[in-house]
């Protein structure tokens, strides 16, 4: 072999291309008594998140209506889909103020021929998860047998995220029951005096996502995300198909940069920057230098060309387990929360 | 080096743009000493932000940035492969990015790539070096704080090394044909 040859040879091993993730991880790394800050914000809240094990979504949004925030999900089972709604809520609907500031914590996926998966709030102050283990499995007429189980925190801890948080027992532990398609199934997550939250679980062979929508789609500061497809710079670095949120705040994370939330109203609250706009199934904004477009397949807020204000949390990355790399999505409620002084529009 | 000065005073941007700059062949240089993605990221991740820490030992005035670099890289590769050696890991096999290509050129690739992986440490750095990153031998020696002529050593016997284990390879091909 010659020198010619054996040059021709080594040339065969490539070396991968740099990830974009690493130089999001330098960044964020970036020492922060180094770094010009903006705003020394902390984030004491976050309203939702999903954890999922198949097609997922959280919706969450101070609605006045004694909701607190929806799942939708599905589960493949062998033959069927089985398409889940959950949707937390409050009685009476005042004591929203007090319990919309938890976290959602849901999944679903299947085992054993049945939909699987929990349901909880998350009180990130009192460290507490209140929530439930579920299984529906369809059984004849299109019916689903549902039943209710305690809580495993094994199964968040999991999750993508950093939880430490204890588990607050159920109220009660419902009976097994069989419902029909899209029946209600409620389980109590707290219940003090006359105050009452709750889970309002639904199994379906179809999917939720037609079914028409709380009142919030209608408000003029909610954003809406469906099949997102996020860019950066102009390169596609997520996408989340059959993905959708809604909320007064929209957020993505990207591994190593934190969390971009995204408002149509600051709500006075100064670490939102206004940073670009959103105009039908687009938004668009600038921020450290970056450009990010989030492209969806159904308008992501009402009217035309509207401005949206921007805060980018850093901070969020210490919360989401190191090891993953994936962009996550996500909603929240109105952009005043994250400095803990909240003045609702609404 | 305004870059360097602007990224230690807390400006992001020329930190970037360091990075922007140089880290390609930073990672490539990483990745093929440790046979993994991870490592590499991690290795390249350090250096960088070696050069705010008030403890680096960079001198503009003594050493060009990228063979300080380099030999960051390098050093803490080395680390990284003893310590790995140590535990009882052996640093026989290339780890290679998933295959896209088809089965050949993916076995072809691997093969280079054990070779090289099989080369003793103080050739296999010289190598890549030399053959990858085109750097040239001087700058090799900064960075390995050695001889030109030990580097050009080196890079022989490596070479030769290299001939004889690929040969037997591409040997075995043509028999097969």
């Amino acid at each position: 072999m010659n020198d010619k040859e054996l040059d021709q040879l080594l040339d065969k091993w490539d070396a991968p291309e740099t990830a974009p993730s690493l130089r999001r991880r330098l960044r964020a790394a970036f020492p922060a008594d180094a770094r010009r800050r903006l705003w020394g914000v902390p984030v004491r809240w976050i309203v939702a998140f999903a954890v999922s094990a198949g097609v997922a979504a959280v919706g969450t949004g101070l609605v006045g209506d004694g909701k607190l925030n929806s799942f939708w999900g599905s589960a493949e089972l062998p033959g069927s889909t089985v398409y889940v709604q959950m949707t937390q809520m409050v009685d009476p609907p005042l004591a929203e103020l007090k319990w919309g500031w938890k976290g959602n914590v849901s999944s679903v996926g299947s085992s054993a021929g049945a939909a699987r998966g929990m349901n909880a709030l998350h009180d990130r102050s009192a460290k507490l998860f209140y929530g439930f283990e579920y299984q529906a499995e369809p059984v004849a007429g299109g019916s689903y047998r549902v039943t209710i189980s305690p809580l495993q925190t094994a199964d968040i801890q999991s999750g993508v995220f950093v939880v430490t948080a204890g588990n607050a027992p159920l109220p009660q532990i419902p009976s097994p029951r069989v419902v029909a398609d899209g029946q209600a199934f409620d389980v109590d997550l707290y219940r003090s005096g006359s105050e009452r939250v709750f889970s309002r679980l639904q199994f379906s062979a179809r999917p939720f996502h037609g079914a028409p929508q709380p009142p919030r789609q209608q408000q003029p500061y909610t954003l809406t995300m469906e099949d997102p497809k996020l860019y950066e710079n102009g390169q596609q670095v997520a996408s989340d198909d059959g993905g959708s949120s809604s909320g007064a705040t929209l957020w993505f994370r990207l591994a190593g940069s934190g969390r971009y939330l995204i408002a149509l109203d600051p709500a006075q609250n100064p670490a939102f920057v206004k940073a670009g706009t959103v105009n039908g199934n687009s938004l668009e904004f600038q921020i450290g230098g970056d450009q990010y477009r989030i492209d969806c397949s159904k308008p992501m807020a009402t009217g035309a060309s509207r401005d949206i204000y921007v805060y980018h949390d850093r901070e969020f990355e210490s919360q989401v387990k190191p090891e993953m790399r994936n962009a996550i999505f996500g909603s929240a409620g109105p952009a005043c929360v994250f400095n803990g002084t909240c003045l609702p529009h609404q | 080096m305004d870059l360097l000065r602007a990224a230690r005073k807390g400006k992001e941007p020329a930190f970037l743009q360091l990075y922007d700059e140089h880290h390609r062949p930073l990672f490539r240089f990483a990745y093929r000493l440790t046979g993994s993605v991870p490592d590499a990221e991690d290795i390249v991740q350090d250096c960088f932000l070696g050069l705010l820490r008030p403890e680096c030992g960079f001198d503009a005035s003594r050493t060009p940035l990228r063979t300080y670099l380099f030999g960051a890289v390098r050093n803490q590769a080395l680390k990284r492969l003893r310590s790995r050696a140590g535990a009882g890991a052996t640093v026989e096999t290339v780890e290679v990015r998933s295959p896209e290509t088809e089965a050949m050129r993916k076995e072809l690739e691997e093969m280079v790539a054990r070779a090289v992986g099989r080369l003793p440490e103080t050739q296999r750095e010289v190598l890549i070096l030399a053959h990858y990153e085109q750097v040239p031998l001087a700058e090799i020696a900064q960075v390995l704080e050695i001889e030109v002529t030990a580097v050009k050593s080196r890079l022989q016997r490596a070479r030769a090394a290299l001939k004889e284990t690929l040969a037997a390879y591409v040997a075995g091909e043509e028999a097969e044909r």
